[in-house]
């Protein structure tokens, strides 16, 4: 997948850009792995592909173990379908992942930070950015990486925000960490404390 | 190539009818250190006639005290892989580059997949070492027409065991053995152009990504029709034989153009062109670099035109 800027594009190069590819990448299996409110956005994704074909798994993870059960649509009845919570991720992809032949590819939706956690894991059971399609994100939420504490809070939709773990007013920058799948903050009042600007919404 | 390396012919070894194997050493300094995959460039002084052949060092990485290379008599040549075969004796000395790489092993690699089709064993016989030495996980695919092309079967045999396939005047079916192999897995082939045309459509439609595909796609320069060379700067004509590649035409006339593997895929001896029609036949290039009909690899490719005109 290409998520990398143009050299000419002036802004800042570590932040990817999620293009939706025209046609679905070819593979021998395809995992998909989605956030409960993603799912119809693989299922738009994947519809040119004979599923009669080419396997398919789906993996849709919840954010809680006490989420409401997720399902697929029915014409995707017989496909085989895993339900996990964040924690049960991990292993759950890894299993999968585990038994599956080169040529498989990955696609995910949910969440930036949760398509660069499943990037992340993907690339540990050694696939490659290639193998692995992140579908652009439904909304602007971001999780932000507090370069003073390390603690990651999330979602973050605004910035200046208040980080979750130590307290502190940061500035949410736009370099972002793919490893991490987490924006950096940094504290915004260090020179005069409590002088903060105004927050600002993410549009984009 | 200013810094050549004056080496001695140590050993010849007859390995097959058609395969011969020569060990080089340095009297003056230690040979430099090279990696599994490297390639040297062979200076030949033919009478008359200088030939540079790329081979692939065959020896230890691990072991820099002599380079090793295996070569095949090749009928249609241009000479040089004859001029091997016939002229060098033991305690010959002569130059060669030093080593240079654009076959190496991608070590991320989970597993790996060496594919040969007959010569094109060398750069394995390398890889073998040093992958052994990393403890990687691999396996050997050898595919040859006869005894006398797949001449290293037996070394091998005794060096990969079962991690060595070898197929006798047969294809290996590529669906089949690409189809089954575990995530993380890199194929490497070294061959004749149809075969690793073959495994690249093989790979690609099993989803592989082009990044796991690895080819030496050296091709030694096959000659054209003749044509002139003309140097704009300078104003000369260089007349380039029908059996001379444009790059060994430009060093004769005492130009010194910067490169490394001849054979079309390093990408050193890329040079621009004023005006003419070029015949490309190199793996560099881009579509829209060869297209635009600006720049060449004097290396392989060839003027279509009568008169070509280059920047030099």
């Amino acid at each position: 997948m290409q998520h990398n800027a143009l050299p000419d594009d002036d802004r800042i190069k570590s932040r990817p850009i999620y293009v939706t590819p025209e046609h679905p990448a070819t593979a021998n299996y395809y995992v998909c792995v989605a956030e409960p409110d993603a799912v119809n956005l693989i299922m738009k994704h994947v519809a040119p592909i004979d599923k009669h074909r080419t396997p398919f798994h789906f993996i849709i993870c919840a954010d809680r173990a006490d989420a409401p059960p997720a399902g697929l649509p029915s014409e995707w009845q017989n496909v085989p379908l895993q339900c996990c919570d964040r924690d049960a991720l991990s292993t759950t992809l890894a299993t999968q992942l585990e038994t599956l032949t080169q040529g498989c590819h990955v696609i995910v939706a949910g969440s930036e930070a949760f398509l660069w956690d499943v990037h992340t894991l993907a690339l540990a059971h050694g696939l490659l950015d290639a193998e692995i399609t992140l579908l652009p994100s439904a909304d602007n939420a971001r999780r932000v990486f507090c370069t003073h504490c390390r603690f990651m809070s999330e979602p973050v939709t605004a910035s200046p925000t208040r980080c979750q773990g130590c307290g502190l007013t940061l500035e949410v920058r736009d370099h972002f960490s793919r490893r991490l799948g987490a924006y950096m903050g940094v504290r915004i009042d260090a020179e005069v404390p409590g002088e903060v600007p105004r927050e600002e919404v993410f549009d984009s | 190539m200013s810094d050549l390396i004056p080496v001695r012919v140590a050993e010849i070894e007859q390995i097959s009818s058609i395969i011969k194997q020569f060990t080089f050493v340095a009297d003056e300094k230690p040979l430099p250190p090279f990696s599994a995959g490297s390639h040297v460039v062979v200076q030949m002084e033919g009478e008359g006639k200088r030939f540079r052949n790329a081979y692939s060092l065959i020896s230890n990485p691990a072991d820099s005290s002599h380079y090793r290379i295996a070569v095949r008599l090749q009928e249609r040549s241009r000479g040089g892989s004859q001029f091997m075969h016939g002229e060098f004796r033991p305690g010959d000395r002569l130059f060669i580059s030093p080593p240079a790489n654009m076959f190496l092993p991608d070590w991320q690699a989970r597993h790996h997949i060496l594919i040969a089709g007959g010569i094109g064993i060398t750069p394995f016989l390398s890889y073998g070492y040093e992958l052994e030495q990393r403890q990687a996980s691999f396996e050997v695919h050898y595919v040859y027409r006869n005894a006398e092309t797949g001449a290293f079967r037996e070394a091998l045999t005794e060096r990969f065991g079962n991690r060595l396939y070898c197929y006798s005047g047969e294809r290996p079916d590529f669906y089949t053995l690409l189809g089954h192999q575990p995530l993380g897995t890199h194929v490497y082939v070294c061959g004749p152009e149809a075969m690793i045309q073959d495994v690249k459509a093989t790979a690609s439609a099993l989803g592989w990504s082009p990044q796991r595909v690895h080819y030496e796609a050296f091709t030694a320069p096959q000659p054209g029709k003749p044509f002139v060379a003309r140097l704009s700067r300078s104003q000369q004509d260089v007349a380039v034989a029908g059996d001379t590649p444009l790059l060994d035409a430009l060093e004769a006339h005492g130009l010194e153009i910067p490169n490394m593997c001849r054979g079309g895929v390093c990408g050193q001896c890329k040079t621009s062109v004023v005006d003419g029609d070029i015949e490309h036949r190199d793996a560099f290039l881009d579509d829209q670099e060869k297209a635009s009909q600006r720049c060449i690899m004097p290396c392989v490719s060839r003027s279509a035109s009568d008169y070509l005109v280059l920047d030099l």
